[in-house]
């Protein structure tokens, strides 16, 4: 086939033991990619509506995600928090009206996406994980007097034209 | 063995030979003191840069051992190693695990890379290193074009944090904090105030047992032969182009790993740049160490690295407060290092002169002894 030789030489142990590596390098390419992909969760204590409910922000809260250290959450906080990998657990305390603290159990959770938001009041109505988390979008604030197209990068995108004549510079 | 000990001291002939490394050494004797840094400052920059650079000087010893030279040509390596650190920065991949992602990536890019160098020095013998800097040249050419152009459309790449506003092409400059130290801090521990990377050491000191490995291998013994004598290795049944084109891919793939440890360690990546001159200080540091074209050994490396960063250390402060500019450090580090080089150059071809001149002399005697 190739310069002469047959198909038996050329699928020879060596052949299979190579094809091997590279498949085992692939499959370790492929696991690298989704252990370390890092993703961002927002954990949010806003009032919200959920399902056409709405529940209000809590007065406190304390949220811990894994076994990262637990941040506290006072009315309208948003924090977030970089994780690695889809599944994880959040661990939410809080207070009663007579300020007594309220364990709730720790929850498991699947990042639907590399931005997530979960709901703190949500979670603390009791509501299923699944309601309380979804993909986050930012949401576009247009400002009167600032065009919506504005490309402030235009002016990076300047610089990296002269590029080639700032290397000119070497010679 | 007898014969090398018993052969006497000469202090001329040590000097001659290690004219570079005792020019650097007394550059920084001088130095310290005006410098005024302490002992423990100065160990710990020492550490943290010779683990930066190591992995990627030592790519440098299979090519010499094949007699190619200088590998100018590891630019293409360090080209290959910055995609793949491109490429996991986009994807938002962290940590160890990124940096592994981005050998894998860079691993591919390299070998074909490295192979195309390989068959131009196959063309262009006994010019090799002229060649192998006009390839990396060349290759940052289209390293730019893809880079600048092929990166958003045609690659996808769709993160904020690697492509431009503009929706193609890469950024000027990429903070790798995803990354970054992420290889130096895993078992780091501290001597004092002196921060030691164990993890990073493991690996360059891997790295140089498998090069003491190597040379002992049949390819090893096939790339000592064909550095030492082309013809006689091709009588001898070596294939010599296949020989030369496998020490560059090697040593462009070492690049490529060299320069992801170097860029984790630095924690930006200046796209366009970075790699540059990464080819033009490596070679500095190994001819620092007392390496030759022909001649280079893992201590010289490592004499080289330290000494070289010795000197970057300790000018830019002697030299501010000497004359009160810290900028004559800067001035030093682009003169010192191309004029290493050429030194290193110049001495090699006046001693490669006199070996030939004295073998020609000891030849005419024996043929008028014989006569």
């Amino acid at each position: 086939m190739i310069k002469g030789k047959s198909a038996k030489e050329i699928f020879d142990i060596r052949f299979f033991v190579r094809l091997g590596c590279i498949l085992i390098i692939i499959a370790l390419a492929i696991f690298l990619y989704f252990y370390g992909k890092q993703r961002t969760l927002y954990v949010d204590n806003w009032s919200t509506e959920i399902n056409g409910v709405s529940y209000r922000y809590a007065d406190w809260a304390e949220a811990q995600v894994d076994d990262l250290a637990a941040s506290e959450y006072n009315p309208r906080v948003r924090r977030g928090i970089p994780l690695r990998g889809r599944t994880h657990t959040i661990t939410v305390t809080t207070e009663d009206d007579n300020f007594n603290l309220i364990e709730l159990d720790p929850v498991e959770f699947r990042l639907p996406a590399d931005q997530s938001i979960i709901s703190l009041p949500g979670l603390i109505a009791g509501l299923p994980v699944e309601d309380c988390i979804k993909e986050f979008i930012p949401e576009v604030v247009e400002i009167p007097g600032v065009s919506a197209t504005d490309t402030s990068g235009g002016e990076e995108a300047a610089a990296e034209e002269d590029l080639f004549g700032d290397m000119s510079m070497d010679f | 063995m007898n014969k090398k000990m018993n052969r006497k001291f000469d202090t001329k002939d040590f000097i001659a030979n290690n004219i570079v490394p005792i020019i650097f050494v007394v550059l920084c004797i001088v130095c310290y003191p005006i410098a005024g840094y302490s002992p423990e400052y100065l160990i710990d920059q020492i550490i943290t840069r010779l683990v930066r650079n190591s992995f990627l000087v030592l790519s440098l010893l299979i090519p010499i051992m094949a007699g190619m030279g200088l590998n100018f040509g590891m630019t293409l390596g360090a080209m290959a190693g910055q995609i793949g650190i491109v490429f996991i920065t986009a994807w938002n991949i962290v940590g160890i695990p990124g940096l592994l992602l981005a050998a894998i990536i860079a691993t591919p890019i390299a070998i074909i890379l490295g192979w195309f160098c390989g068959k131009m020095l196959n063309m262009a013998k006994g010019r090799e290193m002229i060649t192998s800097y006009m390839i990396s040249f060349f290759m940052n050419g289209v390293y730019q074009l893809v880079v600048l152009y092929g990166m958003g459309p045609v690659i996808p790449l769709h993160s904020d944090q690697v492509i431009l506003p503009r929706g193609y092409g890469v950024r000027n400059t990429i903070d790798l904090i995803n990354v970054r130290r992420s290889i130096d801090n895993f078992l780091q521990f501290n001597i004092g105030p002196v921060r030691i990377p164990l993890l990073t050491i493991i690996l360059i000191a891997l790295l140089c047992v498998v090069i003491i490995w190597f040379r002992k291998t049949k390819l090893g013994q096939d790339m000592r032969a064909v550095g030492q004598d082309m013809e006689v290795a091709r009588e001898a049944g070596i294939k010599v182009e296949r020989t030369r084109i496998l020490s560059i891919v090697i040593s462009t793939v070492f690049a490529a790993y060299g320069m992801i440890i170097y860029l984790s360690n630095m924690g930006t990546l200046n796209t366009y740049n970075s790699h540059s001159q990464i080819g033009m200080f490596s070679i500095a540091a190994l001819l620092v160490g007392g390496a030759s074209v022909s001649r280079a050994s893992i201590k010289n490396v490592f004499l080289g690295i330290v000494l070289f960063h010795l000197m970057f250390i300790l000018t830019p402060q002697a030299g501010k407060n000497l004359i009160g500019q810290a900028q004559i450090g800067e001035f030093f580090r682009v003169f010192v290092s191309y004029g290493v080089i050429t030194l290193s150059l110049v001495l090699y071809e006046i001693r490669t002169r006199r070996e030939k001149a004295e073998s020609a002399k000891v030849l005419a005697n024996a043929q008028e002894a014989k006569a």
